[in-house]
């Protein structure tokens, strides 16, 4: 589904992504762990298209980034990119506009599942609601990658919680691929099946979630701050 | 929906304030020129605040710089590059929005001050009456010419302005130290490019055509008696044209900076 190869991304001297490669297959659910500015957010952004590599590549379903593979990608940035001034239901059938298969009857459930008033002003919302709104922004259309940059940052604890369970019961295994960075391990243990550890713009660990306890015979969260440190 | 109309529906919202409130304010402004003319007294100076609406034009270059702007300061850039469509459609759809602002403006603008003319007119109709050998122009050629020099030049400049804005904007996107600076000598130098050489354009042959425009001001003086003789000037086509492609020229380096280089 994704394939990454040689990827470097360099800010005026300063190298954001150092040459990784990775691979996801189709239906599976990768978390891209790491510090913050460990290169996180520049990969998901070379993949959703908004910021160009400086070298390598990547492509999704066999295409290189570009309006085809936007075409079927879900990107959630860490910032909440909707438009104040809109209605969230605005907002939503402002995207459906681009999205094949979005499904507005679908996106007023989430709304509904996520606790969403579809008739506020989307700039009346506190951070736990845009992020909730992302979430459903991503689940309304039948899209084959979702990319989740920082889903579960600055939000509190039952939106967190709202946010994780809309991912396990919305998620169409075997059919979309998801792609979820975070800092906060345990929370997306169980969701999660492949992780890589990012770390200075490198890929420090990668592999099963499973085989690396295994192998290392400890928890994620001690993975992590073992490859932090 | 379309995504062109979506994407176009989506800026005219964005920038609702002005679309909304600088037609108000044209038609205001036209309206208290107009009234300004009593049963045919001499009209008071409000008459000139016709002329005032087509300044509103030098606006229209920062609608789309801030736009643009806008966009980034709010984040929804992320939103808008992640979508399945080309820049060059996201950049266009910002420039036609602003356009059909500039479009409308120019609308009301024109009516308002032909209306004006005409209460002039009926003012030197009614002159007639105690100057037989004062002879009007005709109403219909003089309202013709107006449209036709200001829209030409309206148009012009719009294009001109909007063209270098959008240039500016794009590079502002993509240059990340001393981005105003290069975005003022962009702004500058196409300027310079552009005045510079509209003297040899109008030498140009008159490849798409002239338009002759008719002088009705040759008034002899106050103790002459009252008379015009027409004379006429030939506006060549080929000014309009060369507006439209420095215009589009700028504008499409901004939407080929925007479309390859510009990142969230």
């Amino acid at each position: 589904m994704i394939e990454v190869k040689n990827l470097w991304k360099r800010y005026a001297g300063v190298t954001a992504l150092g040459g990784i490669s990775l691979t996801v297959e189709k239906g599976r659910v990768m978390g891209i762990l790491g510090e913050n500015g460990s290169g996180k957010s520049t990969l998901f952004k070379i993949l959703a298209g908004v910021a160009h590599a400086s070298e390598g590549s990547a492509s999704i379903s066999g295409q290189p980034v570009g309006i085809q593979t936007r075409r079927i990608t879900s990107y959630l940035p860490e910032v909440s990119p909707f438009y104040d001034w809109m209605h969230v239901t605005e907002q939503l059938e402002f995207l459906a506009a681009f999205y094949p298969g979005w499904d507005m009857d679908k996106s007023h459930e989430l709304l509904g599942l996520m606790n969403v008033d579809s008739h506020r002003r989307v700039g009346t919302l506190s951070d736990g609601q845009r992020a909730r709104l992302k979430v459903v922004s991503a689940f309304s259309w039948p899209s084959e990658l979702v990319l989740m940059d920082e889903p579960l940052g600055r939000i509190d604890p039952p939106s967190r919680r709202r946010i994780l369970e809309t991912l396990l019961s919305e998620f169409r295994v075997g059919e979309q691929t998801i792609l979820i960075s975070t800092h906060l391990v345990s929370e997306v243990e169980e969701l999660i099946e492949e992780v890589a550890f990012l770390r200075h713009g490198e890929i420090a660990v990668s592999g099963n979630i499973e085989e690396l306890r295994q192998n290392r015979g400890m928890s994620l969260s001690d993975i992590f701050e073992e490859v932090v440190s | 929906m379309n995504t062109w109309k979506t994407l176009y529906i989506k800026e005219i919202k964005d920038n609702r304030a002005l679309f909304v409130l600088l037609p108000l304010l044209t038609v205001f402004l036209e309206l208290v020129a107009v009234l300004s003319f009593d049963d045919g007294q001499p009209p008071s100076l409000h008459f000139l605040w016709s002329l005032v609406p087509y300044a509103f034009l030098l606006i229209l270059p920062f609608v789309l710089s801030h736009s643009f702007a806008q966009e980034v300061k709010g984040q929804t850039h992320y939103l808008l590059l992640s979508l399945p469509v080309s820049r060059t459609q996201i950049f266009a759809a910002k420039a036609a929005a602003v356009a059909t602002l500039g479009i409308v403006l120019f609308a009301l603008s024109s009516a308002g001050f032909i209306a004006v003319l005409g209460e002039l007119h009926e003012l030197a109709l009614a002159a007639q009456h105690d100057h037989p050998q004062f002879r009007p122009p005709p109403f219909s050629g003089i309202a013709v010419d107006i449209l036709v020099v200001s829209g030409m030049v309206y148009l012009s400049a719009m294009v001109v302005m909007m063209g270098i804005a959008g240039g500016a904007a794009g590079l502002k996107l993509v240059v990340r130290r001393f981005a105003g600076l290069a975005s003022t000598a962009f702004i500058l130098g196409v300027l310079y490019f552009y005045l510079s050489t509209i003297p040899d354009v109008l030498d140009l042959p008159e490849i798409f055509g002239t338009y002759e425009i008719t002088i009705w001001s040759d008034y002899d003086g106050p103790d002459e008696p009252i008379g015009i003789d027409p004379d006429s000037f030939e506006v060549n086509f080929m000014f309009l044209a060369y507006s439209i492609f420095v215009g589009l020229a700028s504008m499409g380096i901004g939407t080929w900076l925007f479309e390859k280089r510009a990142e969230a």
